[in-house]
């Protein structure tokens, strides 16, 4: 009960810490709208006609999107911690340092997914798709969104369970914080693979009937939040 | 003769009997003809890179336990070999498929994860480079140990992504019984040159820390 | 000991591999020893056939067999060289680095 505790409020001192200052979430936001932008620009000239084409178009650049972005997140997020030595703060209230990791998953988590709350509607309409999908997904409409908000909580959750571990490495090399992507990028691969996948099956059938990436997602995020649940003391320590 | 030596030299030996044994042993096989034997040193080197990186894990792991460098620098050792031979298998994977596909890069599946995997471990290398001295064993042990749990999800998911395009693992069963032999011979033969290469980066890796041991005691005095 | 030991190996790698593709070239048949086998296998079965285009046609597929051969070689010979050249430099790149790397060690023991 206590380690419940414990998480709850470390849950509540991230996202206090976010929503206070508000920087990296109107920075992330921003950025995410920048990179549809970017993409339905680049698109432009030779953007396909047929809804399939601009289903797959707009799940890879959502997830695109929502990859850099968190990927910034958790760079600032673990920023905050290693400044002015905050991390080691937090240790010495006695703080479990797998309680201090599951709380980083679950605060980004949250945090990431309000971001594509807001942003994928937008993405969507920008990227022109919501006109033209097949009558059997217009009907449920706000199903599919839903169940696509759905399906990119689960792959955030599978991307913060290596990302947050990954970061915490990566922040203790002073002023290099873009190693975070290069080391990322690779081990997220499964995700975003998968995560593509789904997000087009929902988009052009309304559904994920007979598809096991969701299944991929799922093992994902149990395999490296358990491993990096057990591992993270080590990261802790240095 | 030093112990080094001695498994340099069996290393070659083992070599050249694996060449004797790809190209004038083995039979020559029925569509790809000739080009066929680029498999058994691909193939081969293939499952010596599984084998470096698994010595990655599992050392990291002991290190993360015991806490001795000597761990430490056995999983840096090999992967550094797993990258050698990581490479070896993305520069011929290419050949064959010029030939076969009439094409350098087709995005077939094992040829994909191959080079997210290689991908995966020179970032190991580029992070281990840039952290600080007394946390840069730690910290490459845990990245070590999730690199390779990583490697299986990799490798199923990239598989059912594309259709697969690679000779699948029915048509090894049909390999002419000389083909088998040749292809264990060259994978014995890999084996051995790694073990004497992981040794030999062993050496190196510990000359090195020797010499940090020095100056860091000449740098006190001063 | 290093890089006159890997030079060998390499050497020794390129006389083998030079050897097996000699071995591998199709043995050289020459027009003669085509004419009179077309001559033999016309007379055995009996074929109603012009002998000068089932040459020129033999002497084609011939050609064109040598050309295919050549080609898959370039593929097997380059792939091995690589293969060769990755482990040779490797190693030997490996022998550079624990030079250099006990002549420092050395030079520290002597200024102590």
């Amino acid at each position: 009960m206590k380690g419940f505790r414990q998480i709850i409020w470390l849950i509540r001192k991230d996202l206090a810490l976010q929503f206070r200052t508000k920087d990296t979430l109107i920075l992330i936001f921003v950025f995410s709208i920048l990179v549809v932008l970017i993409f339905s620009f680049a698109f432009g000239p030779i953007f396909p006609d047929d809804p399939e084409d601009r289903a797959k178009l707009a799940a890879s650049v959502l997830w695109t999107a929502f990859s850099f972005a968190g990927i910034i997140t958790l760079n600032r997020s673990f920023d905050l911690e290693r400044a002015n030595g905050a991390i080691q703060g937090v240790r010495l209230t006695g703080v479990d340092p797998s309680n201090f990791y599951l709380s980083k998953v679950i605060s980004t988590l949250v945090f990431l997914t309000m971001l594509e709350l807001i942003v994928t509607p937008i993405a969507l309409q920008f990227l022109e798709v919501l006109d033209v999908l097949p009558a059997i997904v217009q009907e449920r409409l706000l199903l599919t969104l839903l169940k696509l908000i759905g399906v990119l909580a689960i792959g955030t959750l599978g991307f913060c369970a290596v990302g947050v571990i990954v970061s915490g490495i990566s922040t203790s090399t002073h002023g290099k914080e873009s190693l975070l992507s290069v080391v990322l990028l690779p081990l997220i691969f499964p995700v975003i693979m998968a995560g593509a996948k789904c997000s087009v099956s929902l988009l052009t059938t309304g559904g994920l009937e007979g598809n096991f990436w969701i299944s991929i997602l799922v093992v994902y995020s149990l395999v490296f939040l358990a491993s990096a649940y057990l591992l993270f003391e080590f990261v802790i320590e240095g | 003769m030093t112990r080094v030596q001695l498994i340099g030299i069996l290393a070659t030996l083992c070599l050249f009997m694996a060449l004797y044994f790809v190209f004038s042993y083995a039979k020559v096989e029925a569509t790809m003809l000739e080009v066929q034997k680029i498999f058994y040193f691909h193939v081969s080197s293939a499952f010596t890179v599984f084998i470096a990186f698994g010595v990655t894990c599992l050392f990291s792991i002991l290190y993360l336990i015991k806490r001795k460098d000597r761990y430490d620098m056995i999983a840096v050792a090999s992967a550094e070999l797993g990258i050698v031979f990581c490479t070896i298998v993305l520069l011929t994977g290419p050949i064959w498929a010029r030939y076969a596909w009439n094409t350098w890069w087709n995005w077939e599946a094992r040829l994909t994860s191959t080079l997210i995997l290689w991908l995966m471990y020179i970032a190991y290398f580029i992070l281990r480079s840039a952290l600080a001295e007394e946390t840069k064993r730690v910290y490459s042990a845990v990245l070590g140990i999730i690199a390779y749990l990583n490697v299986p999800i990799v490798y199923f998911s990239v598989e059912i992504w594309q259709g697969n395009l690679h000779p699948s693992t029915d048509t090894k069963m049909n390999l002419h019984p000389t083909m088998v032999k040749a292809w264990m011979i060259s994978w014995l033969a890999l084996s051995v040159l790694y073990v004497f290469l992981l040794v030999l980066r062993y050496q190196t890796e510990r000359l090195k820390s020797q010499l940090e041991t020095i100056q860091y005691q000449q740098m006190e005095k001063t | 000991m290093h890089k006159s030991l890997w030079i060998t190996v390499l050497i020794i790698f390129v006389v083998f591999f030079g050897l097996f593709i000699r071995s591998q070239v199709p043995v050289i048949i020459t027009q003669d020893e085509v004419f009179a086998a077309i001559d033999d296998a016309i007379a055995e079965t009996k074929a109603q056939v012009d002998k000068t285009e089932v040459e020129q046609v033999v002497n084609k597929a011939l050609e064109k067999l040598e050309a295919r051969q050549k080609k898959r070689l370039k593929f097997l010979v380059s792939a091995y060289f690589i293969i060769w050249l990755i482990f040779i430099l490797y190693a030997l790149w490996l022998g550079q680095t624990q030079d250099q790397l006990r002549k420092r060690l050395d030079q520290l023991e002597a200024g102590r």
